[in-house]
């Protein structure tokens, strides 16, 4: 079996960095998710109240094919500051979940940077052009 | 089964392990893992198709960020031919979210299984030239957008060079899979690495990683509507987004080490129970 070995490769330095650059902010952004949702899951174990709601009218409701809109998530930042205040797990997870979802909408974001420094033009618009749909979608996202 | 209902930790635990899976074989292959997940969490543990598929979202995003992360630095991701599709799978993904109103699910089921079912006999018939990628003569496009590129492949431990053609047709297609996933709310992963593969000629463990990196984006811009409606539940999708991003870490492990024809063998597996799967939708077979 071949060992890893390093492997010199013909690629321009620059793309090489950019490439570096977005894989050490995807791996900050992943750590800083799962440390968010991981205490939300704990704090949710360790609240008595939490965990009775969980285990006892949610998980039954939810393993017979209900819909459980009893669940309260934050849905705006002003109930989310409450919620949080409070250390009330489901937002704390729910916070943790709305960052990975950004994760990808923040790649595409500094993606439009790098190829701006880049002075590459090209693509600074197909990435921009991107940027935008992505947007858009959230917008109309939140009128569905 | 029944117990399951008063320990919640077991609950989470089932979901925890079913998500690692995932995580492995979707950052492996370049999909999201929702076909591992989206059954285990109807078929076996009773739960309502809608927090599946917000689940299966979470999933996707976790598995295109935690593996991005790894296959970026590794040189694995082509980051131009992922922009430049993303301009059709994101307009097509709009598109399809906006139609999803108009069009019946059940034949769009049929559609999406059939054309899966046709991915996996390209991919099969291609097999045979996986560990010596063919420089093919890339076209007017690839060179316009400077697509071509190399990468390290490390079962074989050279530094591949490989050229991209058929820019157009891979764009198209592209558009396509943005709709289909636009309607249906899963599944672009699926469409993408044929197309890469197949009608762009690209290595399978860049189609895999360049996948990868894109399924993020098109799920995170519907993500938000799902999130709003209430079918991403937190303590559903936690231990989701916890087992896939520690999976997705063991399937770039597992990239590395795989020659590339075991990796397509896998994929064209894994593409035909998601065919088989989503041809039972079609024909009524009631998941839940």
């Amino acid at each position: 079996m071949e060992q890893p070995q390093t492997i010199i490769s013909t690629k321009p330095q620059q793309l090489l960095r950019t490439e570096l650059l977005i894989s050490y902010v995807l791996r900050i952004g992943v750590f800083i998710c799962s440390f968010v949702i991981a205490f939300g899951v704990i704090i949710t174990w360790i609240t008595p109240s939490a965990l009775n709601q969980f285990s006892g009218s949610v998980l039954p409701s939810l393993m017979s094919g209900q819909s459980v809109d009893a669940i309260e998530i934050p849905r705006s930042v002003a109930q989310f500051k409450l919620a949080l205040i409070a250390l009330q797990p489901n937002a704390i997870i729910a916070l943790g979940l709305l960052l990975l979802i950004a994760l990808p909408i923040i790649r595409v974001g500094l993606t439009v940077f790098i190829f701006l420094f880049e002075r590459d033009y090209v693509y600074l618009f197909i990435t921009l052009f991107v940027f935008s749909v992505l947007i858009s979608g959230i917008i109309l996202g939140k009128t569905i | 089964m029944l117990h399951l209902s008063s320990s919640p930790g077991l609950f989470e635990l089932i979901l925890f392990l079913s998500s690692v899976a995932a995580g492995t074989f979707g950052a492996l292959l370049g999909l999201g893992g929702g076909v591992i997940i989206v059954p285990v969490l109807t078929l076996g543990l009773g739960i309502n198709i809608r927090y599946a598929i917000g689940a299966s979202i979470v999933s996707v995003i976790a598995t295109s960020s935690g593996a991005a992360a790894t296959y970026v630095k590794d040189h694995l991701t082509n980051i131009r031919v992922a922009m430049l599709l993303e301009v059709a799978t994101t307009v097509g993904a709009l598109s399809g979210a906006v139609l999803s109103t108009y069009i019946p699910e059940k034949q769009l089921f049929l559609v999406f299984s059939c054309i899966l079912l046709y991915s996996a006999w390209i991919m099969l018939r291609k097999r045979n030239h996986d560990d010596i990628t063919p420089l093919v003569d890339s076209d007017y496009w690839a060179k316009r957008f400077k697509l071509n590129s190399s990468y390290p492949d490390h079962a074989i431990g050279k530094e591949i060079s490989y050229a991209v053609t058929h820019v157009p047709l891979g764009f198209s297609l592209m558009m396509g899979a943005g709709v289909i996933s636009g309607l249906l709310g899963i599944g672009s992963g699926a469409l993408k690495v044929p197309a890469m593969d197949s009608a762009m000629r690209l290595p399978i463990k860049v189609s895999s990683a360049t996948s990868n990196f894109m399924i993020g984006v098109t799920a995170a811009a519907s993500a938000g509507a799902y999130y709003m409606r209430g079918d991403i539940l937190p303590l559903v999708a936690a231990p989701v987004a916890l087992g896939v991003l520690l999976g997705s870490w063991f399937g770039t492990k597992l990239m590395m080490k795989l020659h590339s024809h075991r990796i397509r063998s896998l994929f064209i597996g894994v593409l035909t129970i998601i065919a088989l799967q989503m041809g039972l939708k079609a024909l009524g077979i009631q998941v839940r």
